[in-house]
């Protein structure tokens, strides 16, 4: 990879990666310092790593670096999302925009920091990113098998959290 | 697709793997018209899909978040700003790791053959001085016992051999008839 695809790349997948990492840790700051390590280990491996494979090796370094973090916030007895908060944009003020949307959003933040880690990376793969399952598998180093469970049961527990709010929508 | 067949009927209820692959469209052609057949006389399968894709619409629709200028204008400066463009080749054609390595042996045999060769030689030279010595000593020593030999030897001849001969010799004078003339003396 050279300089220029470098920085086009890094210019690319920026904001999706940093809103993965954000997801992730539920902390602004962690996840600045997450995907600028992300991104500094690519330029260190930009002799190893190609254009094509460029963004699944980001995610899969970021990935790594948000579960070394919340092991690390595990053995210090914090809990994993703290302070996580979802901050909606304004067009989310809309009544318009989506089905349910209005009610649905608060109740599925909170959802999404009950899951475990390995859990949320993976509905946020596929359902943020829109990674096949077998995308999934390999970024996160996991078998497929293992990967559908928790596919599975994330997509559980956030339906049954959310029901509540969706009954009232 | 899916391994967890549905065992599909009017009071029997889609499991969340089977609800997860229809809403993924991972079914097969068969497996989906089965599904959509159940979905038909089962309001409480219905809505559970439908729940689990309205989480994925609004999942999907979580607010992207924007990685931060400063924080990128750091990153630049740390990688792609911070070293020419002329040395930045992607991948260096040399295996430079194995090239340093064997440098590295050479340098330490080259200097430990160097070393070994100059000790051998200032060792050479020692043992050949502290030889000269040893003879020079050696051939001094011999050459003055040689001379103290000598003086001895004479010594002793001068010694033991005057007086016998001394006396012989007086023997012989004693014994030697006088001439005439000293006889009339």
């Amino acid at each position: 990879m050279t300089r220029d695809e470098y920085r086009c790349e890094v210019l690319k997948v920026k904001d999706r990666l940093h809103s993965y990492c954000v997801w992730m840790l539920g902390d602004r700051e962690e996840a600045k310092d997450v995907t600028q390590d992300a991104f500094l280990r690519l330029w260190q491996c930009r002799g190893d790593v190609t254009v094509e494979c460029c963004r699944a090796w980001l995610l899969r370094t970021a990935s790594r670096l948000c579960l070394d973090q919340l092991r690390r916030r595990s053995r210090r007895g914090q809990r994993e999302l703290a302070n996580h908060t979802v901050e909606a944009p304004d067009e989310w003020s809309s009544p318009s925009t989506s089905f349910r949307g209005a009610e649905l959003r608060p109740a599925l933040g909170e959802a999404l920091g009950e899951l475990s880690s390995n859990e949320r990376a993976v509905i946020i793969l596929r359902e943020m990113e829109g990674m096949s399952y077998e995308q999934i598998a390999t970024v996160l180093e996991r078998s497929l098998s293992s990967v559908k469970v928790s596919l599975h049961r994330a997509r559980r527990r956030l339906r049954k959290q959310c029901s509540a709010a969706m009954r009232v929508a | 697709m899916m391994n967890d067949s549905p065992n599909v009927g009017p009071g029997n209820h889609l499991g969340d793997a089977v609800l997860g692959y229809s809403v993924d469209d991972r079914l097969s052609g068969a497996e989906s018209t089965k599904i959509e057949e159940h979905m038909l006389v089962c309001e409480e399968c219905r809505e559970r899909r439908e729940a689990v894709r309205a989480i994925g619409v609004e999942l999907r629709r979580l607010p992207v978040e924007a990685f931060p200028e400063e924080t990128l204008r750091e990153l630049f400066a740390k990688t792609v700003d911070a070293v020419p463009p002329s040395r930045l080749p992607s991948r260096s054609p040399w295996p430079i790791k194995t090239v340093a390595r064997a440098a590295a042996i050479f340098l330490a045999f080259s200097v430990s053959w160097i070393s070994w060769n100059q000790y051998g030689v200032a060792r050479r030279s020692e043992v050949s001085r502290s030889a000269i010595q040893v003879r020079y000593i050696v051939g001094t020593t011999a050459r003055a016992l040689h001379r103290v030999e000598q003086a001895a030897v004479a010594d002793v001849l001068i010694r033991g051999l005057a007086e016998p001969l001394h006396r012989i010799s007086s023997q012989w004078l004693e014994r030697i008839p006088l001439t005439k003339g000293s006889s009339g003396i």
